[in-house]
């Protein structure tokens, strides 16, 4: 490379780091901007003393482990039964993966209102049906990474080896397929499960007080507070994406170093 | 009677066939390579035989059992892939103790079996450590070892070397081999490599368009290749085209010589077309005066320095590209491109073929 480009390249670095960090930094500043008397932990004290805040986040947080555990559920063996016996189906399950993205999710609620709204018991009640719908939310990620990690690892061939040893099916499953594909579910399972923390639009029309219709109230009324509260989802999120870090160098260190 | 039994197999996709009747035998401990070149079925025969594919029609028997439509995990089959496939979350150890602890096998005579399969392909030091921590040889070690580990029925290996160096894959040649036979162990072995089904099998099934064109020892498929595509894919194959003169004494004429070509077919008549089918090294090579009758004149196309041999390309009256062998025994070789030369018939041809073939027809 020649110092020309060299150069080049740090000026793109610069000016990206630029247009992410000023605003962050902007956001922090102005969250412990306080009077001359006051704490400058003053706007995070309120938040956290704020008894909505904890029933915000202990809403999301156990929606988003719903949401990846039924997608989970539904993934992962759909994704290996397609990758392993009717790779001709991909393409379609692929388009269905993705049909979250291009439904928007107030035709999504008002769809699950029409059928699920009344008569159908417990699928009725209004937890059941945001738990539903972040599991559809769910299914793109988890699909896309679940299925590159089939792929990368060899496991129809793992597979092979294994049923051609005398291996039950669950013991395909747990016993080879799921140890060799852990970092890509983990890394769909965290993706989700952060995307859900911040998710404002179908659980505000369900009529939820999540992390995210939380943060957009706030963000409504106190100015400080609501900066306060995005610096603490963006430590929130940075504290997730480490996780998916030190999942996969577990998983990496546990096969024995780097590959 | 045979211990494995393939009984007229056929394997369609969509409107490919794949495998196509294919029918042979093996006995019990007889190593048996499927040789063809990629797309000729052999990979998909031993899959059918593994249980990982179901034939369209056939039969699959072992020791007398139907299993055919047996699922692959009740066959006991110990199968060797290309890639490996060694399970990267396990040791070489509990690579090789994963079939055994399928079956339940008490946890005394698994670390025993271990002990002594990882001993075999000499990595029981290696024990400890995970597949990508290995070599692409001592990966196939462990394959062959966690392959052999249930006690499988047969042993199936789909191109296990191809993946080595050149080097690594004579050593582990010659060992699938010994252990193979230690272990007496009826083997299939799928490859494309004729110099490693030659020197490994007691028989080769050669596979061209998914049939089995040939099934023989090596020897026989060396010699006596049962069809063009045979004696073209296992080894170099001359096709010298000649004329019958007079069958009784066996004299025929190739190009403007006359030679005696013994064991021509029954039934020929003079004036006949006939194929020669004839190895490199059943030719010799010979300069100056015409030694006798039986020489056919020659010139020097291209001389290829082969190491332990030289390759010559010649071509008999200008016309007949003929290839042949001259060991180096300690000389140079003192021919050059151009120069005229003698050629004559060290042996009488394996195959004798009624018709000429295309493209060398005197």
């Amino acid at each position: 490379m020649t110092r020309r480009s060299h150069r080049g390249f740090w000026v793109v670095v610069f000016l990206a780091g630029v247009y992410f960090l000023v605003p962050l930094a902007a956001t922090i500043q102005f969250s412990v901007q306080e009077g001359p008397h006051t704490p400058f932990w003053t706007a995070y004290a309120g938040i956290v003393s704020n008894p909505e805040f904890w029933m915000s986040l202990r809403l999301s947080l156990l929606m988003a482990m719903a949401a990846v555990i039924i997608g989970l559920i539904v993934i992962v063996p759909a994704a290996y039964w397609v990758f392993l016996r009717v790779p001709r189906l991909k393409p379609w399950v692929e388009f269905v993966s993705i049909l979250p993205f291009v439904v928007p999710p107030i035709v999504l609620v008002l769809g699950l209102v029409r059928l699920y709204g009344a008569g159908f018991g417990p699928l009725s009640s209004r937890d059941t049906m945001l738990m539903g719908a972040y599991g559809v939310v769910a299914m793109p990620y988890l699909f896309r990474s679940i299925d590159t990690g089939l792929r990368t690892r060899n496991i129809k061939t793992l597979t092979e080896a294994a049923l051609g040893m005398g291996a039950s099916w669950p013991r395909v499953m747990f016993g080879v397929v799921l140890p060799n594909i852990r970092s890509a579910i983990m890394g769909g399972a965290f993706l989700t499960f952060a995307l859900i923390m911040g998710e404002y639009a179908i659980s505000s029309m369900l009529g939820f007080n999540t992390f995210g219709v939380f943060m957009l109230l706030t963000g409504q009324t106190q100015a400080q507070g609501a900066a306060a509260l995005a610096v603490m989802s963006f430590v929130l999120v940075w504290f997730f994406v480490g996780l998916i870090q030190v999942f996969n160098r577990d998983a990496v260190s546990a096969m024995g170093g780097a590959r | 009677m045979p211990f494995l039994e393939i009984d007229g197999v056929t394997r369609r996709f969509l409107a490919q066939v794949a495998v196509d009747g294919v029918s042979f035998t093996a006995e019990k401990g007889e190593f048996i390579s499927l040789l063809g070149p990629s797309g000729s079925g052999k990979t998909t025969l031993l899959r059918i035989v593994a249980g990982f594919e179901t034939p369209d029609a056939g039969r699959v028997i072992v020791g007398g059992d139907d299993v055919t439509f047996v699922s692959a995990q009740k066959r006991n089959m110990g199968m060797v892939f290309q890639s490996y496939a060694l399970f990267p979350n396990m040791t070489a150890a509990d690579n090789v103790a994963f079939g055994l602890k399928t079956r339940r096998a008490p946890r005394t005579e698994i670390e025993e079996r271990v002990r002594m399969l990882l001993e075999m392909v000499g990595l029981e030091k290696k024990r400890a450590r995970y597949a990508n921590q290995l070599s692409g040889g001592e990966q196939q070690r462990v394959a062959l070892a966690r392959a052999l580990a249930p006690n499988p029925r047969v042993l199936l290996l789909d191109e296990p070397l191809s993946a080595l160096d050149a080097r690594i894959r004579v050593n582990l040649r010659q060992e699938i081999r010994r252990i193979q036979q230690t272990m007496g162990i009826t083997t299939l072995y799928v490859t494309h490599d004729q110099e490693e089904a030659l020197s490994m099998s007691d028989r080769v099934v050669v596979f061209n368009h998914g049939i089995a064109e040939q099934v023989g020892t090596p020897e026989e498929v060396y010699d006596y290749p049962a069809s063009s595509f045979v004696s073209d894919f296992v080894g170099t194959m001359n096709h010298l085209n000649a004329v019958v003169v007079d069958p009784e004494p066996g004299l025929c004429r190739v190009g403007s010589a006359t030679l005696t070509v013994p064991g021509l077919p029954a039934g020929v008549v003079s004036g006949d077309a006939v194929t020669l089918w004839i190895r490199p090294e059943g030719l010799l090579v010979a300069s100056g005066v015409k030694p006798d009758n039986q020489a056919i004149p020659a010139v020097v196309e291209q001389v290829i320095f082969l190491g332990s041999r030289y390759g010559m390309r010649i071509t008999i009256d200008q016309k007949y590209p003929v290839t042949l062998d001259i060991p180096r025994q300690g000389i140079a070789v003192e021919y050059q491109s151009g120069d005229p030369v003698w050629v004559r018939l060290a042996a009488p041809p394996g195959v004798t073929r009624v018709g000429s073939t295309a493209n060398s027809a005197p």
